[in-house]
């Protein structure tokens, strides 16, 4: 009771202290404790201290009312600070968790503090710094969890995802209660990549599998997402995900159908077709796409020729084209089976595939049938060309399929006689296509298309059209004129170092030609005398098939830059050229070679 | 010698980046040469720099407990890259070719010891150098005066603060303080100009002023209670020039006095073979101060008390200084100051050596950590009550149970008594948040090292726990 006496006399002297002291003198609310004060006073010292404290506060003049109040402040202060209580009420509940616990906390500040602040606060260069801490293993500190955790919050995506992909999985079960802790339904994408987190963590999945169902049903949008895409892990959820297929909000009727690809029955084939056919086609397209199912292959060939019929019967049909390209791309993976082979060859034979007005589906079909790889499709398409010239560039493609190299130049090489010709830009559009370009395909190691071989008569061909491109892709074996050829096409602005000039080096280079070397030397001189900067990835390629002794030459080159950055660049280039083994200055274009150069270029 | 682990040698590289630059130089083996003396006790080499000729650097052990470094790089940074680099070359066991130890180090080495000897026979006869150092009697006059001058400054701005209120403060008038709080300077009493310009602060960083009125009516109290000693204290050394300086409580300190090794030792606040491990540590930027804190939370071995080191980086000058780290090793000083203080003294050393820790030493410490709640909390109370104490005492509790109430987390003794655990303004970062995924097993029998505050206003006692001591590990649950 006493205390609660000083406790509210406490409350009045920072209320004062607020309002200034100058209201102290006659404060109401001061004098009234002073009776109880004073008679508490009677039985103890302090009280009778603090008694004195007061009025001598209530009674002195406005100017000194300051001094007075913070006396009794001091007073107050020191008597309360002994009066505090620890209670801490109810039942004592364990904490802890009863797995074992590898993590430590033998992390030390100097390293610790700014991987925390990396995942927790805001600002540039943090990702770096969670990706060293994750190589330098700071994660294994516990103290590092709950802001992991947080950090799936990130407004950064690139953090949230990288800690979500590489950090937390690293942690472990251990991390689960905090995730646990963390998650909150209603939350945003960070709840999300929480929920998938945990899911993935979880030993025993099928323990969540409730929480999926309610969570797929009613949470935030990016959780009810992520919560439909983890459905895919249990067939039993087939039917829940067929009811949220006609959600109203159609991001959740396309995660729904998305997830429903995993697995096929008749059920899901019908709901795929109903969306085909209905508003959520665009959304349709891709689980069809993936979709293992042999019976929707008939059903979309069903749907493609109840199509055709509708626009045989009447050409203004609304949409019937729309609905058509998009069974076409439907059955793009199908395009080997017999079924969605006739389908195709019968509609392009009856111009089924032909609108008016508006552009034709019987590109697609061809590019299908191309896919197919099916000797009587392909025979087709290639004869083609003799009924409807503007196929010529489907029949050209079908026959490399088809016909050794010297067979197709046999019977192409005539279409190619001038650039003027009708359909010769369709040829030249082929031959870009299945031509390999050899700079592309060392920049990235997958070749995207197979590879043709060319007759290399196609080589004087492309020079008389002037394709110096083509040249230089197909190009094999040196001849005086191809080498002329090249020669006089490089004279054009080679300081540029444009692609057009790299691939003609590249490709004197293949043919040993002998003064490649002080043509590109010549050209990086001149690049680097104007406005330069630094050199692509193609361009560094080309000067690091320098053999050897040009080292010298490119590190000269490189001392009269002035900028920091492309200087050091052309310096670390010429020591790798000087470093270059001996077996590569040969053959420089083994796949040992290539290798060896994509390591050592940026 | 201190044994050469990375981690001895992470704790001598001034900051992060530095730790990181060294051990780049040995992974790019940028060192020519690697040396080291028959003895072992100096390490030389030479590494590649950015200049024509490499340089020479050399970390010299003869004195392990004071290991000179030198190199010949110009780097402001000290110890440069180059000395980080050489010792993490021996610490990682790259080859070391046995070398004579070469002249200009043997020289340097002698100067060393003679500058040693001199040293020592100063520190030997305090007794006639008491007329050398004898005080000039009308200089300090005139300090202590200067200093009374700055307290009636600092009281004066601060009856006018609470005069005319704290709903007043407005950005004019913060300024108009903030120049007051800046004379304060002139008069030698940086602390209470520190203590002042806290208040100001903390009402310029408030996002309302109302959240800060129960703070800032506290600290205003506690610089009122402070004024008032340090004008008693003043009055009486002036009237009495041969009275001493308060060496007993922290006033001298919080007036603004930076206490120097040479006075501890005088009057002395020596003490000697101390062995040290840290439980804890805290940095922060004081910005009333203007200046990084570097804070250790340390038990004496030999006692179980609790010290505290400070080490004070202005925010102008960090960038130079070494920024101290969390500390994983026991330290061995011959010399340990301690500064005047109450609950947790603040310490220092000038030379140590470092050791790993053993087994041995946690059951040590744990057989320190106060088994009853009711006598730590009388302690704490005890000190809280003073105006100049450290209003967060830090101690080291033996809890059998970590455990959660209905009002939270609490520790629980081995009569049953409890202590609430919460998160305090001081630190602000939670440390409770971990207890939860720790395995139970930890978290009974455990010596937990607590950080005290009394929320007045609630009548609240509560601690934030710091760290945890079991028999097999110490869990840090801040840094």
């Amino acid at each position: 009771m006493s205390i609660l006496l000083l406790r509210e006399l406490h409350e009045d002297v920072r209320r004062l202290m607020v309002a200034g002291a100058s209201m102290a003198m006659d404060d109401t609310r001061l004098k009234r404790a002073l009776p109880q004060l004073q008679l508490l006073g009677e039985k103890a010292p302090i009280f009778k201290r603090v008694a004195e404290e007061v009025s001598s506060t209530t009674e002195s003049r406005p100017e000194h009312a300051a001094g007075k109040l913070l006396d009794l402040a001091v007073l107050l202060q020191a008597v309360l600070h002994t009066q505090s209580s620890t209670d801490t009420p109810g039942e004592v509940v364990p904490v802890g968790t009863t797995q074992s616990r590898q993590a430590g906390t033998t992390i030390t500040y100097r390293k610790l503090k700014p991987l925390l602040d990396a995942l927790t606060l805001r600002g540039s260069g943090r990702l770096e710094i969670i990706r060293q801490g994750k190589e330098e293993g700071s994660f294994a500190d516990l103290r590092t969890y709950f802001p992991a955790v947080l950090a799936l919050r990130d407004s950064y995506a690139e953090i949230a995802d990288y800690v979500a992909v590489h950090v937390i999985p690293a942690l472990g079960k251990a991390v689960i209660p905090v995730l646990q802790h963390a998650f909150n339904r209603d939350g945003n994408s960070g709840d999300a990549r929480i929920l998938i987190a945990r899911y993935k963590l979880s030993d025993n999945p099928e323990e969540l599998w409730p929480l999926l169902s309610s969570v797929a049903k009613e949470a935030a949008l990016p959780v009810r997402l992520s919560a439909i895409s983890l459905m895919s892990d249990s067939p039993h959820f087939q039917k829940e995900l067929l009811e949220l297929s006609y959600s109203r909000k159609k991001e959740i009727r396309e995660a729904a159908l998305n997830t429903l690809s995993s697995w096929t029955s008749p059920e899901i084939d019908d709901r795929f077709m109903e969306a085909l056919m209905g508003k959520d086609a665009e959304f349709a397209l891709w689980p069809i796409q993936v979709s293992d199912s042999v019976p929707l292959t008939e059903k979309l060939l069903d749907y493609g020729r109840s199509l055709i019929e509708k626009s045989v019967h009447d050409s203004h049909v609304i949409g019937v084209r729309e609905n058509l390209a998009r069974v076409l791309h439907g059955l793009k993976p199908r395009a080997d089976q017999p079924s969605v082979i006739a389908f195709l060859l019968k509609a392009m034979d009856n111009n089924e595939l032909e609108f008016k007005g508006t552009e034709s589906l019987s590109g697609e079909a061809a590019n299908l049938l191309l896919h197919s790889n099916d000797k009587n499709a392909l025979l087709y398409l290639h004869e083609l060309r003799e009924n409807k010239a503007y196929f010529i560039g489907y029949s050209l493609k079908a026959a490399l399929h088809i016909y050794d190299s010297v067979q197709v130049y046999n019977m192409y090489e005539g279409y190619f006689t001038t650039k003027k010709s009708k359909y010769v830009s369709d040829l030249l559009q082929a031959v870009y296509q299945y031509a390999e370009n050899p700079l592309i395909s060392i920049s990235f190691d997958n070749q995207i298309t197979k590879s043709f071989s060319w007759d290399e008569r196609w080589v004087d061909r492309f020079i008389d059209l002037n394709e110096e491109e083509l040249v230089c892709r197909i190009v094999k074996t040196p001849s005086e004129k191809v080498i002329a050829y090249l020669l006089e096409k490089a004279k054009v602005s080679p300081q540029l170092l444009k692609p057009r000039t790299l691939h003609i080096f590249y490709a004197l280079f293949r043919l040993g030609h002998r003064d490649t070397p002080e043509l590109v030397l010549s050209a990086l001189e001149l690049a680097t005398k104007k406005s330069y900067y630094y050199l692509d990835r193609d361009s560094q390629f080309i000067v690091a098939m320098l053999p050897n002794r040009y080292a010298e030459q490119v590190s000269m080159i490189a001392d009269k830059i002035t900028y920091e950055y492309g200087k050091n660049q052309l310096k670390q280039l010429a020591e790798h050229i000087a470093s270059k083994p001996a077996e590569f200055v040969q053959n420089q274009e083994g796949a040992e070679f290539l290798s060896w150069i994509k390591s050592k270029l940026s | 010698m201190t044994e050469l682990t990375a981690a001895y040698i992470d704790s001598l590289a001034l900051n992060a980046g530095a730790i990181k630059n060294g051990n780049d130089l040995v992974r790019k083996s940028s060192f020519q040469k690697l040396c080291c003396t028959e003895d072992g006790t100096l390490l030389f080499g030479e590494c590649k720099g950015s200049g024509k000729e490499p340089y020479i650097c050399s970390a010299d052990f003869i004195k392990p407990e004071l290991p000179v470094f030198r190199c010949s790089c110009p780097s402001r940074q000290f110890p440069c890259k180059h000395i980080l680099g050489l010792m993490y070359a021996y610490a990682s066991d790259k080859p070391f070719a046995v070398e004579e130890l070469p002249t200009d180090i043997a020289d340097k080495r002698e100067k060393a010891d003679k500058r040693d000897e001199k040293k020592k026979e100063t520190i030997a006869a305090p007794a006639s150098s008491e007329s050398k150092k004898k005080v000039n009697k009308n200089a300090l006059a005139k300090k202590l005066a200067a200093q009374l001058e700055g307290v009636e400054l600092a009281h004066k701005l601060v009856l006018q603060i609470v005069q005319t209120g704290l709903a007043s403060l407005d950005k004019r008038s913060i300024r108009m303080y903030e120049d007051q709080a800046k004379q304060l300077g002139n008069h030698y009493v940086q602390g209470l100009q520190a203590a002042v310009r806290e208040i100001l602060i903390l009402a310029v960083s408030a996002e309302s002023i109302e959240s800060i009125y129960s703070e800032a009516a506290e600290k205003l109290a506690s610089i009122h209670g402070l004024i008032k000693r340090s004008r008693d204290h003043l009055i009486a050394r002036l009237e009495d020039p041969e009275k001493p300086m308060d060496t007993i409580s922290v006033l001298e300190e919080k007036i603004g006095h930076a206490w120097q090794l040479s006075e501890l030792r005088e009057v002395g606040r020596v003490r000697n073979d101390i062995e040290l491990i840290q439980l804890s540590f805290h940095s922060y930027a004081d910005e009333a101060r203007g200046e990084y804190v570097d804070e250790g939370f340390w038990l004496q071995l030999q006692d179980g008390e609790i010290v505290i080191t400070r080490n004070y980086r202005p925010f102008r000058a960090a960038k130079h200084m070494k920024e101290e780290d969390s500390c994983f090793l026991v330290v061995q000083t011959k010399d340990l100051y301690a500064y005047p203080g109450d609950m947790n003294v603040r310490v220092r050393w000038e030379e140590m050596t470092m050791r790993e820790p053993l087994p041995s030493d946690r059951t040590a410490v744990r057989s320190f950590a106060e088994p009853c709640f009711a006598a730590a909390i009388k302690a704490v109370k005890n000190q809280l009550k003073s105006p100049l104490a450290d209003k967060n005492p830090v101690m080291l509790l033996h809890a059998a149970q970590l455990a959660h109430t209905d009002s939270g987390y609490a520790l629980i003794d081995g009569q049953g008594d409890r202590l609430p655990l919460a998160t305090i303004n001081r630190l602000k970062d939670a440390t409770m948040e971990l207890l939860p995924i720790l395995d139970q097993e930890s978290l009974i029998d455990a010596a937990v090292l607590v950080m005290f505050e009394d929320h007045i206003a609630e009548g609240k006692l509560v601690a934030q726990p710091l760290a945890l001591v079991k028999e097999r590990e110490t869990i840090r649950l801040f840094y």
